[in-house]
């Protein structure tokens, strides 16, 4: 990432003498001259550091003198140390920009342009540690005049492995799906927004695969990509070129904008306004998912365009984003009407990373380009090397070792067979780029999941293979603690279905974590599935189920669903077809059908989503009543209140929400912890995380949630490793 | 009651004194008839003129009786199936009984009426059984186990050893209906129409087509449904499948229940149908001797593709995703989180 770079130029502007090396992901800096020096080398490193090299923790200490004449950086270490340290993507620099941008430099129009501290890392790094060898660079030779920046202590590239320029690096080209040539490196841009502004779907070979393109302000654009990609429903995600054009498209306060603007360069949820996207972009949601240009070429076709762009993964629904040429021309065949790639490899997919703002903070909810994959300190797992595969949605695998977690990139939705061929694939690419074979694998406790069976068949490859599973809400505590780098929390893990120990889908649990034992304090009273899986896509479902549990009528809802209900609730009583649940997940659904906000989620969380919405829209309303009886919160007085006030959307939306929240805080005032962990798929809500965080802080309660890593399933896998690192029990508590 | 004094079954009828004896010959003795059990003997002797299969099957359904069959007719049409899934053609079965006690004889007598019946309509002899009773609460019922013998039609017989990469994919029927229709008896629910099991005897088909066509395997998917079957079978032969879902009968009802229910059509039990496996080249003729045979609904749903060191099952869905068929946990245990 530039840092030992910027380490050397530091400590020889100060007249420091010394080395810095790269050791298992630490920077090791030795460094020898006068005591002022020495301060003031202490006080800048922090302060003038690239953006993109966070620094977690420095140590000193004191060493031998006789470092020796000058500064150095010494050559990264042989294969097999350092093999954690691999960096994400990032995005194009001003720096590289700016000569892109200008005619007189010898990069002027180069799509790929990169230096140390930005462009591609883990989707072109072969082996880990990175180094250019063994890196798709390794095909392009670096030219008198690259290899000169290279070598130069004085030049921004000097050690940027990715180091090219248009003489020898990879260039862009358009070409037709059947392969013929449209444009080659100087008009492939101007051709390709040519074609945008024609409505047409430009395929963009990206950092981590392919992506599908479209003119954001034509309605008739989007609707056609739509309909292509087989995506009819979901928000799909837009490319503005600069930090002005996103303020034209949505409310942009100071965090929002450092987010859009940061090396990761992720698609940043934000408040829309005005009608400046097409509705189709992300119809009937108040919010838009925009990201600024990833590379120089994003960048260049964002000028040569002029307007905002549709930028979504380069896929049919249901499949892996395609990621070599040959995959996009099969899969995008009937989907893209031209492609503007390069012939650059990629070498792993990684699909671009997802954040909101919460409370001032950016928050990922999915794990990829720029910010995986993520480091984290996993202290018990110095001796480890422990694959943990996470869960079934949203598969985001984390490896731990040498004391460190790096989570991987997102892979996707395992009932997709694709997907599922992919996490395959994708778990053998993690083990031999780190040149690591696992010893240890850690999975959920659910029997059915794909990671589990990925598990067990690899136990039954190899025997001596140590499988250890994790209960869900357990493993979702558990990353929020593995990210602030504490050992025990109250966790307050809400999620739409996780397995518990007594083998009913839990999802609305308060659980006293230490370690890797934990005990379940209190829980939403269960409720009835009326048919399991099905009832996660029909909120009707579910409130038959309560309506059911509850021994309350069926309230006329009007329409086919009147219907509907009763023959849902005809099931909901049969506990053979109906398994119980206690998630808040599926409350959200049932409370979202009932108030007739959205009946049937067609995508993951849709019908949460809606009212979320609702009731942020609505403004702050009181808590409906509810019970606690010490372990089990009682949400049938809530129901009972809801079905009242069902004209009342917006009433209904905020009132769940603040119930929510005071069963929260019903839960701490019985338990009085200090610290409160906020995690599971549920806290994606950001009005429920605020609110909850906020109401908690003004009890005096510490909040921990998450931040680095997504707080679904995402986020799982380093959950997982947490709890199998910190005590080697815990095959008995699984 | 011609054949008790009693209404239901006390512990007697498992005593080995005149009460069992009584039963047995009034009841059971009467009702599946034939020389070897007339003999009164322990066992029966068979003459076969070649290689036999042999399978046993202990069956329990909940209820009992349900629309299409009952546990009776269940216990014959299991056994003779399985055999016909070995290419074999039945040729005695042996049953055995364990009675809870206070189960009512006139039921008993309804279940031993059925499964002698079927027995007749399949050509099979009842040759040999065994009656024992628990105490009340430690049976759900009767539980009957019958075990089958037959004749080989084919040397080698079908098995999943034989299953090869290229082989087609035949189901005899539309899928799900036994399940189901047991599932709606026992929860009662009211369906409309309602559903009838498909369960009954697939011999005389399975066995036309071993005749027929080169066979490579036949299976019966029972519990775990077709998936399970593939699932399982994709295993043994190391080779993955590929399955159109849209190609896949089901009727209408199944398919609507199973979707209120929130079932997989393709997880739901069968006991009257099969799937076969046979070399591309002879689908045509397979399916045409299916037709002949009584199964109209026979169709070809997918093939085996080139072996694989992760053999998986993939159903393609009519709108063209395709997601792949596990052996589940057969807990209906929700993953959406
Ligand atoms: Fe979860
Ligand atoms: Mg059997
Ligand atoms: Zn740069
Ligand atoms: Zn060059």
């Amino acid at each position: 990432m530039g840092f030992r770079p910027f380490v050397a130029g530091l400590a020889r502007g100060l007249g420091l003498r010394g080395h810095v090396e790269n050791r298992g992901g630490e920077v090791i800096v030795a460094i020898e001259g006068s005591a002022a020096a020495l301060d003031a080398f202490a006080a800048r490193l922090p302060e003038e550091a690239p953006e993109a090299a966070q620094i977690e923790a420095a140590r000193w200490m004191e060493v031998e003198g006789g470092l020796g004449d000058g500064f150095v950086i010494r050559a990264s270490e042989a294969r097999g140390e350092g093999v954690l340290a691999i960096g994400p993507d990032l995005r194009v620099c001003e720096a590289c920009l700016a000569e892109v941008g200008d005619p007189e430099d010898r990069r002027f129009g180069y799509g790929l342009n990169a230096c140390t501290a930005c462009g591609p890392r883990l989707t072109i790094t072969a082996r880990s540690p990175w180094a250019r060898a063994d890196s798709a660079m390794a095909s392009f030779p670096a030219c008198p005049a690259c290899q000169g920046e290279f070598e130069d202590p004085e030049d921004r590239r000097w050690h940027a492995e990715a180091i090219a320029c248009p003489d020898c690096g990879p260039r862009l080209r358009l070409e037709a799906l059947d392969g013929r040539g449209l444009a080659g490196p100087e008009g492939a841009i101007e051709s390709a927004a040519e074609l945008l502004r024609r409505g047409q779907v430009l395929g963009l070979k990206g950092v981590g695969g392919f992506q599908l393109l479209v003119d954001a302000r034509s309605e008739a654009a989007v609707e056609t990509l739509r309909a292509r990609k087989r995506r009819p429903h979901k928000a799909l995600a837009v490319m503005v070129a600069d930090l002005r054009a996103a303020a034209e498209l949505v409310d942009l306060t100071g965090p929002a904008a450092a987010a859009l603007d940061s090396p990761a360069g992720p698609i940043v949820l934000l408040p829309r306004r005005g009608p400046q996207a097409a509705e189709g972009v992300a119809p009937g949601q108040p919010r838009l998912g925009l990201m600024l240009p990833t590379t120089a070429a994003h960048a260049r076709l964002l000028a040569a365009f002029g307007g905002p762009i549709v930028a979504t993964s380069g896929n049919v629904h249901g499949r892996p984003m395609a990621r070599t040429l040959d995959e996009a021309r099969a899969q995008l065949t009937g989907v893209a009407d031209a492609l503007l790639v390069h012939d650059r490899a990629i070498l792993r997919r990684c699909d671009d990373s997802v954040v909101q703002v919460v409370e001032g903070r950016p928050r990922a909810l999915r794990l990829g380009r720029g910010l995986a994959p993520a480091r984290f300190e996993l202290p018990g797992s110095a001796d480890a090397s422990l694959l943990a595969l996470g869960g079934h949605l949203q598969h985001t695998p984390a490896y731990a070792g040498e004391g460190l977690a790096l989570v991987w990139p997102y892979v996707g939705d395992l009932d997709e067979a694709e997907t599922r061929v992919a996490m395959g694939e994708g778990l053998a690419d993690l083990c031999a780029t780190i040149g690591r074979a696992p010893t240890r694998v850690v999975c959920d406790a659910h029997p059915d999941y794909a990671t589990t069976r990925w598990a067990e068949a690899a136990q039954r490859r190899d025997p001596s293979l140590r499988v250890d599973r994790v209960w869900h809400h357990h493993a979702h505590v558990a990353a929020v603690l593995a990210e602030h780098g504490r050992a025990a929390a109250l966790g307050v893990s809400w999620d739409g279905a996780g397995l518990g120990t007594d083998r009913s889908s839990w999802g609305g649990e308060f659980l006293l974590v230490e370690g890797a034992r934990f005990r379940r304090l209190a829980h939403l009273r269960p409720f009835p599935l009326p048919g399991a899986d099905a009832a996660a896509r029909d909120g009707l479902r579910v409130l038959a189920g309560m309506l059911a549990a509850a021994e309350l009528p069926a309230p006329r809802l009007g329409g086919e669903q009147d219907e509907a209900l009763a023959r849902f609730l005809s099931i909901a009583r049969r506990p053979r077809l109906s398994p119980s649940s206690s998630a808040v997940g599926r409350l959200f659904d049932a409370f979202a059908a009932l108030v007739g906000l959205r009946r049937r989620s067609r995508y993951q969380a849709e019908a949460a989503c809606a009212l979320e919405h609702a009731a942020a829209a609505h403004g702050p309303a009181p808590a409906y009543p509810f019970g606690f009886d010490g372990a089990r919160l009682d949400w049938r007085p809530a129901l009972v209140g809801a079905i009242d006030e069902r004209a009342r959307p917006g009433l209904v939306a905020a009132r769940v929400h603040a119930t929510l929240i005071s069963m929260i805080l019903a839960v701490v005032a019985r338990h009085r912890p200090r610290t409160v962990a906020l995690s599971g798929g549920c806290f994606a809500n950001a009005l429920l995380l605020a609110g909850a965080s906020e109401a908690l802080r003004g009890g005096g309660v510490e909040v921990l949630s998450p931040e680095r890593l997504p707080p679904g399933d995402g986020g799982l896998a380093l959950g997982q490793a947490w709890v199998a690192t910190r005590s080697e029990e815990v095959g008995a508590c699984a | 009651m011609p054949f008790s004094d009693y209404e239901r079954v006390v512990l007697a009828h498992g005593g080995g004194g005149r009460v069992m004896q009584r039963l047995i010959r009034d009841l059971f003795v009467a009702a599946f008839g034939g020389a070897a059990l007339e003999r009164g003997h322990d066992g029966a002797v068979l003459r076969p003129r070649g290689p036999i299969a042999v399978t046993t099957d202990a069956f329990t359904v909940s209820p009992r009786t349900f629309p299409g069959g009952d546990l009776g007719s269940l216990a014959v049409h299991g056994t003779v199936n399985d055999l016909a899934m070995c290419g074999a053609r039945p040729l005695a079965l042996t049953a055995s009984f364990i009675l809870e006690e206070g189960l009512e004889l006139r039921e008993l007598a309804t279940l031993v009426e059925h499964m002698a019946a079927a027995a007749r309509s399949c050509g099979v002899e009842v040759v040999t059984g065994d009656t024992k009773v628990v105490e009340r609460g430690k049976g759900d019922g009767v539980f009957i186990t019958t075990t089958g013998v037959g004749e080989l039609l084919v040397d080698p017989p079908p098995g999943p050893e034989r299953l090869a990469p290229g082989d087609a994919i035949v189901v005899s029927g539309p899928i799900g209906e036994h399940g189901v229709a047991v599932l709606a008896a026992r929860e009662g629910l009211s369906l409309e129409p309602p559903l009838v099991s498909d369960a009954g005897p697939v011999h005389a088909a399975a066995l036309a087509l071993v005749e027929a066509c080169e066979v490579h395997c036949l299976r019966d998917p029972t519990r775990g449904g077709l998936a399970s079957v593939l699932a399982e079978l994709a295993t043994a032969s190391g080779s993955s499948m590929h399955i159109r879902e849209a190609d896949v009968p089901v009727r209408p009802a199944v398919a609507d229940t199973c979707e209120l229910l929130g079932l997989d059509p393709l997880y739901v039990a069968c006991e009257g149908r099969f799937v076969a496996f046979v070399p591309a080249a002879q689908v045509d003729d397979a399916l045409a001797c299916l037709r002949r045979s009584g199964c109209e609904q026979a169709a070809h749903i997918g093939a085996l593709g080139p072996a694989s060191a992760d053999p998986l099952v993939f159903a393609e869905s009519a709108l063209g995703g395709r997601r792949i068929l596990d052996l589940l946990s057969s807990e209906q245990l929700p993953r959406i989180c």
